[in-house]
């Protein structure tokens, strides 16, 4: 176990979540190859009392059994001490930063890239019978040449079990699907997918399709942008659990939301976008509409748009990596001083 | 000169030389030391005005009077959102009435005078204008970023051009040279010839091979002064998208689950499968789940693993 951490040499801190940091390191016993190693917190003491974390558990579960090229690889497990980490390819940016990035242009072959690699990941996690459950362009990372991967499996679960019933406070609300927010215990891929649909949006629109602020604002902004469901469109709706009526709307035409979409890219997004999670359009089922088949091709992956960030660092290495941190540390050294000044 | 000091904890210069003062929205300076204490949370109100300010955005103090300062970030922040540009209006005149109205909407924000009204106004203007405000914006940055690309551009064409000449001025110090070589020998080996008349051949070789490299480094130069286009084109080229990728055919995935094949949704519908599953209720049909949904897992579960045999693991595993 031992030998493992020290496997790993830390190259840089990339950041911090709820659950874990992140750092970029590299492997030592494989070519020097860069990867990030995400070391989970231990937590609070009621968290700690279970043993590991939950969502690490449910990343390395799942993850271990998972190989495809539009999934993150998880290479290694390893603890130390009372942490454990477990260690990723090396992405250089997600599809967040590039959609936040206005200097980057994103055309029709762009998008139409992004959306195959993540519908086949998708394709894949879903035949295997696990949901994602938190599906946003923060989780779509981006290798430097430019291959999507799904990432960040913590609220990953396997679904189609009749009798166990799942929490409705999954994925993040703005990608949060219609019958999650009306408190449907018993789901299905259709959570994912509606994410997927919203993601297809913001990467059209640039900014957030349906930005919430709150649950319920949340179903408000749907219903007045897509119209308010009936009974007859979505049944079930009515006996949801936290079912609410509200007032009709009557909708914006999609087309007019999407000026500058083609008619078989409304195609996709009324698909993914329908209200009944029964007939909402499956990966695979998307994947075979023609949008994806129909000229102009996407682009292949390696010329798609890096951030500029990225690619000046992709071009000068890691010789300015360790200037970085140099000045990280010189940073840290004068705040130090600063402290002990006070102190006295 | 009156000392520069914190106001909050009276820190001075003199006292501590290494003493930063920061500034925030507000325009009230504080210490480096007075931040870290006053924000150990993302957000705490100013010491002095009590507005509330985020830590992320206090910045290095830039000009002595704090005012300056604060107008500068008023300006940013206003020009972000008043970001059109002259080809925007019809004319001229409009264009300046929309400069003047910036500039009282800074005064206004600046001087605190009909803060509120001002900062409604902006609030309203930005809500009408929202579509053109981004477009503006992006126009802008792509406008930065092509302007950054032309001048990196010329740098290396001049970075080019000065190679070339060096390599020029290298060339022709080396032919001179052999030709000072050859002279030496042609006057001791060709004892018969006068010296004179060798030096006449050579002067006379010289001109020639010096007409010549005129010549060619002319052309040389014509090739540099076309590079200008040439690159014109690779980043029209760059621009342009490639009609010539292959289009995507999709084929649908066929997971191995090492097991009998599964009925497919007829056989299920028809065969009776459903009469063991537990029957979707409306709500569950809601939530999106079926009873085909269910059965088709248990199926899964069920037929998956059975052919599993440790010989195949070899290559099954990856």
């Amino acid at each position: 176990m031992s030998s493992k951490s020290s496997r790993y040499e830390k190259i840089e801190f990339l950041g911090e979540g709820q659950f874990a940091t992140v750092y970029k390191a590299k492997d030592t016993q494989n070519n020097n190859n860069i990867v990030a190693v995400k070391k989970i917190k231990l937590g609070n003491r009621a968290e700690a009392k279970d043993g590991i974390n939950r969502t690490a558990l449910r990343e390395i579960k799942l993850l271990q059994e998972l190989h495809h090229e539009n999934i993150i690889g998880l290479f290694d497990v390893f603890g130390q001490k009372s942490n454990i980490s477990l260690v990723f390819d090396f992405m250089e940016t997600d599809l967040e930063v590039i959609i936040k990035d206005t200097s980057i242009v994103l055309t029709q072959p762009n998008i139409k890239a992004y959306m195959i690699m993540t519908l086949q990941g998708l394709e894949y996690l879903h035949s295997l019978w696990i949901l994602h459950r938190d599906l946003k362009p923060n989780n779509l990372l981006i290798d430097h040449s430019g291959i999507l991967k799904i990432g960040d499996f913590g609220l990953a679960k396997s679904f189609g079990s009749p009798s166990r019933e799942y929490t409705h406070q999954v994925v993040t609300r703005w990608y949060r699907c219609p019958e999650l927010l009306y408190g449907a215990r018993l789901y299905g891929t259709g959570v994912d997918m509606w994410a997927v649909g919203c993601i297809l949006a913001e990467l059209l629109l640039r900014v957030p399709f349906l930005p919430g602020e709150s649950d319920l604002d949340q179903l408000s902004k749907i219903f007045e942008t897509l119209g308010t469901p009936t009974e007859a469109e979505w049944p079930g709706m009515t006996s949801l659990p936290d079912y609410i009526n509200f007032k009709p709307f009557p909708g914006v035409p999609l087309n007019q939301c999407f000026s500058a979409a083609s008619d078989d890219l409304l195609q996709v997004i009324s698909g993914l976008l329908r209200y009944n999670p029964v007939t909402r359009l499956s990966a695979s089922k998307v994947l075979m509409l023609p949008f994806f088949s129909n000229p102009p091709a996407p682009t292949p992956t390696i010329k798609l748009p890096l951030p500029a960030t990225c690619a000046a660092s992709l071009a000068k290495g890691a010789q300015q990596l360790k200037a970085g941190i140099k000045r990280k540390r010189e940073k840290e050294l004068e705040m130090g001083g600063l402290a002990k000044r006070l102190v006295f | 000169m009156d000392e520069l000091s914190c106001p909050r904890c009276r820190m001075t210069k003199y006292r501590n030389p290494s003493l930063r003062l920061l500034i925030n929205a507000c325009g009230h300076a504080l210490c480096e030391a007075c931040v870290e204490l006053v924000f150990t949370r993302e957000s705490a109100p100013c010491p002095d005005c009590g507005r509330s300010l985020r830590r992320n955005d206090f910045r290095m103090q830039l000009f002595e009077d704090t005012r300056v300062d604060k107008e500068v970030d008023i300006r940013k922040s206003v020009l972000k959102i008043y970001n059109k540009q002259e080809a925007d209006f019809n004319s001229l005149h409009e264009y300046n009435d929309y400069l003047e109205e910036i500039e009282e909407i800074v005064w206004n924000l600046e001087s605190g005078k009909n803060e509120k009204e001002t900062k409604e106004r902006i609030a309203l203007y930005k809500q009408e204008n929202e579509a053109q405000i981004r477009r503006n914006q992006v126009r802008i940055t792509q406008e930065r970023s092509y302007f950054k690309e032309q001048v990196a551009q010329e740098a290396k064409e001049r970075e080019l051009r000065a190679q070339m000449l060096r390599q020029l001025d290298k060339e022709a110090d080396a032919a001179r040279r052999l030709g000072e070589e050859e002279l030496l020998n042609d006057l001791a080996k060709n004892s018969s010839l006068s010296s004179a008349e060798v030096l006449e051949r050579h002067r006379k070789l010289k001109l020639e091979e010096e007409k010549a490299r005129n010549i060619s480094s002319l052309e040389e130069r014509m090739s540099i002064g076309g590079f200008n286009n040439e690159a014109d084109d690779v980043i029209l080229s760059n621009r342009a998208i490639p009609e010539s990728e292959k289009t995507f055919k999709h084929t649908p995935m066929v997971v191995d689950i090492t097991g009998p094949s599964m009925p497919n949704r007829n056989a299920i519908f028809e065969s009776g499968y459903l009469r063991h599953v537990r029957e979707a209720r409306l709500q569950d049909l809601g939530g999106g789940y079926t009873s085909v949904l269910a059965c088709e897992r248990a199926l899964y579960d069920a037929f998956g693993g059975l052919y599993f045999s440790p010989a195949s693991t070899a290559h099954g595993v990856m």
